[in-house]
């Protein structure tokens, strides 16, 4: 493999210097994985490098003790409800930015990607303020509106690059024809933008449901999602088994990686840290 | 400028997982020549520049400079200029910056270095653009900096992968020229990869024509012109006009042709039995008296002449170009010089 | 009226006026759908922030700059910029440096590359509160990682690293690098491989392509790189709170940030810290950039001949 190195055996000696600690990496974050399903799974486990038994008890447990049903029900709507208006959103928004110059675009465009460059702590400290002005705090549509700041904007970066690729001509042909502006989004670029909407759609499940600073400084006790449930569930140790516990984080890694699993199909993964490529026709 | 005698291609082959892109190609490249390799997409023309300039290694065979076997070398050793189809200049460097890195690389001191920089710059008439950036120019000018760039670097050798494929039509030809210019002012060795055969016959001394990873024909641009060996070298060099025969021997080196009740002589290797003619629809002869019956059908003005169709009895169609006019639904008569017919045997689906 | 040819230089035609095409003429209404999105934007993030400083210079007793003032006199407040900055920085160096020669090292499309970015979007798909999760009991005494030390002789006793800064670190490079890997890749690979060809045919080894090539395109990558990176590491809140010792060692503005809203209910200190780290942020940001603008015009503006 051609890199740094005219000599091969510097070469080779380099490759593997980075192999070795990649792998190393990678075992080691595989491993942190494992140990939680792991856990989840054994009856008790004091010493030695696995638990003295197996049994699936932990996740009836949990189940009830943390109420699991009502959160993955929250969870559901709270996503559900973000993916769908970031979409509603984002996607004429990023039409607009992808097809038409006006002034101030520049600045248009930096309103876009400022969610998106600074840290949900940082902004979420304030907006949760505001939403408990309005009496919104503590409420599912608290989670919700604070969960849409990043996604709206994530939309736009992604969606941009799918409607610049296609041929702006189509929407010349159809007004043509007769059609107007509302008409034209519904039989012609909301077709064709699908697959760039699922993919966006995937993205922003994805990531509300990793989501933890925003829900957590949001939500009351009938609004958290299963990220936010978990963390909460982590201080309350004593009473409950940390077994329970990491059960509980079994079903949240269940629930993200499904549709890590459908993305993977049709997102390319640099994808997920917002950089789309700009595809060259 | 190094003094070398021929680049020797042996026997070399490239094979990729599932196709094999050259074939046991053997090529000898004399110093001084103008040398175009030229086939379709997939003939493995380029294939055999990368594999020249270290881009690709060898599956098999040997490249020899001279006696020195250079294969086994990587490309920044080999000393070779290139120019790629996508220019390849390098965004974040000035015009200036570009064409000097050969030199840099070489350790050229500074003030050398900007003396033949200037040179190449006025060579290659860009004299006042030596500040820009590549993203600033246009094609052509680019097409122009990848050039200096190759030969300030005076290498015994320059490869040429389609430069041209990327420019219009009329700066094609402009370039064309400013090539073949460069080439003699500096007595340059040139390989050139093209698939347009009118550039590969302005610009060579020697043509190869590739198809599926092997070398087809060899030979002179008029060699190739006029003459060519095979039907489907004959086909690349516009021949197009292709009939089936059933050829006879008709004195030494010439052949008549016949097909549904209609005679043409022709040359050829001597192939008897099932044969194809070639010719090109240049070589049509409409006549008053002898010759083969055909209706004119549909007609193209050219400007300076009109390529029409003419329909053979059978219903088989010729195209024929014509300095007088034609009209469609005409009857005439046609004959095509015996030496500009080519006659190769077996069927055209054989080409 | 004499004729001249040619024309003798007439007065100039009028300019026309901007080109109306019939949907200007009419009514283009189409800018109007940036509207929702900009709305989600201004009311959900500019306003609070606008809000969140106003409210910053109204605090709950003393005069408007209170609250500044008690921050960088209260020793545990102010000293949390330095606790967060350097967990923050040296995770961020270690996390991009590596991610560079990783990436590079992968930029020709592969199995290998595709395996290793497939495998590495798990972490960032589960977050940092599950990896803070696994850790929990991947580092304990009794854990795999203790356990695989003891067993292979490295260490004779466990080494306790749970609730202290270095759990932390292990966190955010868990979390971090994948991510800066991933930015670093699309970068990577965004360069166009005929440029190091062209490198190469014109003399340069191996490593002076990645240094003439490679690294003066990656420049402006390897910033935007390290600045996301590092708000996203200067911003860690779950895994300070579960991994390390909130009290004291990992005490990171976030958390300042958060008790100041959800303990003490003083909202104008908590915007007033939220400020304050959106401003450290913003001046690391700002310094990054600024060195790679200074790095970059350094190779580019010399060797002039």
């Amino acid at each position: 493999m051609q890199g740094l190195f005219a000599s091969p055996i510097a070469q080779k000696a380099w490759n593997t210097t980075l192999f070795v600690v990649m792998l190393f990496f990678l075992l080691n974050v595989l491993a942190v994985i494992a140990v939680v399903v792991v856990n989840s799974l054994g009856q008790r486990w004091f010493g030695g490098w696995l638990p003295d038994g197996f049994t699936l008890r932990w996740y009836s447990t949990a189940w009830a003790e943390f109420q699991l049903s009502a959160i993955l029900v929250v969870t559901a709507q709270v996503a559900g409800a973000v993916v769908f208006l970031s979409l509603l959103v984002g996607v004429p928004a990023a039409y607009v930015m992808a097809r038409l110059r006006f002034r101030g675009k520049g600045l248009v465009l930096l309103l876009f990607l400022l969610p998106l460059l600074v840290p949900p702590v940082t902004y979420g400290i304030p907006l949760a303020t505001v939403l408990y002005q309005m009496g919104l705090g503590g409420t599912i549509w608290g989670v919700i509106l604070a969960n849409l700041v990043p996604a709206a904007p994530f939309v736009v970066l992604v969606m941009t690059p799918f409607v610049e690729q296609i041929d702006g001509k189509l929407e010349d042909a159809a007004r043509v024809f007769g059609a107007g502006t509302l008409t034209i989004f519904r039989r012609i670029l909301v077709p064709l933008l699908l697959p760039g909407m699922l993919s966006a759609g995937l993205l922003v499940l994805m990531r509300t449901l990793s989501m933890f600073e925003l829900t957590f400084l949001t939500a009351g006790a009938d609004s958290q999602t299963l990220v936010v449930a978990l963390y909460y569930a982590v201080f309350a140790a004593g009473v409950r088994a940390p077994q329970s516990t990491d059960a509980m984080a079994v079903v949240y890694m269940a629930t993200t990686l499904i549709w890590l699993l459908l993305a993977l199909r049709f997102v390319d993964p640099t994808q997920m840290v917002g950089r789309v490529k700009a595809q060259r026709a | 400028m190094q003094a070398f005698q021929e680049l020797r291609l042996d026997h070399i082959s490239r094979h990729f997982a599932n196709h094999a892109a050259l074939r046991e190609l053997d090529l000898t490249i004399r110093a001084g020549e103008f040398i175009s390799l030229l086939g379709p997409s997939g003939c493995g023309k380029s294939t055999a520049l990368n594999c020249i300039a270290g881009l690709l290694s060898l599956t098999s065979g040997q490249i020899r400079l001279d006696n020195k076997r250079i294969d086994v070398l990587p490309p920044e050793q080999r000393g070779f200029g290139m120019v790629f189809q996508n220019y390849a200049l390098f965004p974040h460097m000035s015009v200036r910056k570009n064409i000097a890195f050969g030199l840099e690389m070489r350790g050229v001191g500074r003030a050398e270095v900007a003396a033949r920089v200037e040179k190449a710059l006025k060579l290659v008439r860009l004299d006042n653009l030596g500040e820009r950036l590549p993203g600033q120019l246009s094609g052509g000018q680019q097409q122009r900096v990848a050039i200096a760039r190759a030969a300030v670097i005076e290498p015994p050798l320059v490869l040429m992968d389609e430069p041209l494929s990327n420019l219009d039509a009329k700066l094609r030809i402009e370039m064309r020229h400013e090539i073949r210019r460069l080439h003699n002012e500096l007595g340059l060795t040139t390989i050139y990869v093209t698939h347009d055969q009118d550039e590969a016959l302005s610009l060579s001394d020697r043509i190869v024509v590739m198809r599926d990873g092997v070398k087809r024909q060899e030979g002179t641009p008029e060699e190739l012109y006029a003459r060519p060996q095979t039907l489907d070298v004959a086909l690349f060099m516009g021949f197009r006009n292709v009939l089936e025969v059933s050829a006879h021997p008709a004195g030494p080196g010439r052949v008549r042709a016949e097909t549904a009740g209609l005679q043409m002589e022709g040359v050829g290797e001597a192939p008897v039995g099932p044969a194809v003619a070639a010719f090109r629809p240049d070589d049509v002869v409409l006549t008053d008296g002898d010759g083969l019956p055909a209706q004119v059908g549909q007609v193209e003005y050219c400007g300076r002449d009109w390529l029409a169709d003419l329909r053979l009895p059978d219903g088989r169609v010729v195209l024929a170009r014509s300095h007088l006019a034609l009209n469609s639904g005409e009857a005439v008569r046609f004959t095509v010089p015996a030496d500009r017919v080519r006659v190769f045997s077996g069927d055209a689906a054989a080409a | 009226m004499s004729s001249t040819f040619p024309p003798a230089a007439a007065v100039a035609p009028p300019r026309p006026k901007i080109a109306h095409d019939a949907r200007a003429a009419g009514r283009d209404l189409r800018p109007l759908l940036v509207l929702p999105g900009l709305a989600v934007v201004l009311g959900l993030f500019c306003y609070p922030f606008i809000y969140g400083l106003i409210l910053s210079f109204e605090p709950l007793e003393g005069g408007p700059f209170a609250n500044y003032i008690a921050f960088f006199t209260n020793s545990r407040l102010y000293g949390t910029i330095g606790t967060t900055l350097w967990l923050s920085l040296p995770i961020t160096i270690v996390n991009v440096g590596l991610a560079l020669p990783v990436a590079y090292a992968l930029r020709k499309p592969s199995s290998s590359q595709r395996i290793i970015t497939t495998i590495l979007v798990v972490p960032i798909t589960l977050g940092t509160v599950l990896a803070a999760e696994g850790l929990l009991s991947y580092l304990s005494p009794n854990g795999w990682m203790n356990r695989a030390l003891l067993d292979i002789g490295l260490i004779s006793e466990p080494i306790r690293l749970l609730h202290k800064p270095a759990a932390v670190i292990i966190s955010l490079v868990i979390t971090g690098f994948p991510f800066a890997f991933l930015m670093m890749l699309s970068y990577v690979t965004g360069i166009d491989p005929t440029l190091a060809r062209a490198a190469a045919t014109l003399g340069a080894p191996p490593h002076r392509q990645f240094m003439r090539i490679y690294l003066p395109l990656l420049a402006p990558g390897i910033a935007i790189t390290f600045a996301l990176c590092f708000v996203q590491a200067f911003a860690v809140f779950p895994s300070a709170v579960m991994l390390g010792a909130p009290a004291g060692p990992t005490r990171v503005i976030s958390l300042a940030a958060y008790e100041a809203a959800f303990e003490q209910y003083d909202y104008s200190l908590a915007s007033a810290i939220a400020i304050i780290m959106g401003i450290v942020q913003l001046a690391v940001v700002g310094a990054v950039l600024g060195l790679r603008n200074f790095a970059y015009r350094g190779p580019a503006a010399s060797g002039k001949g």
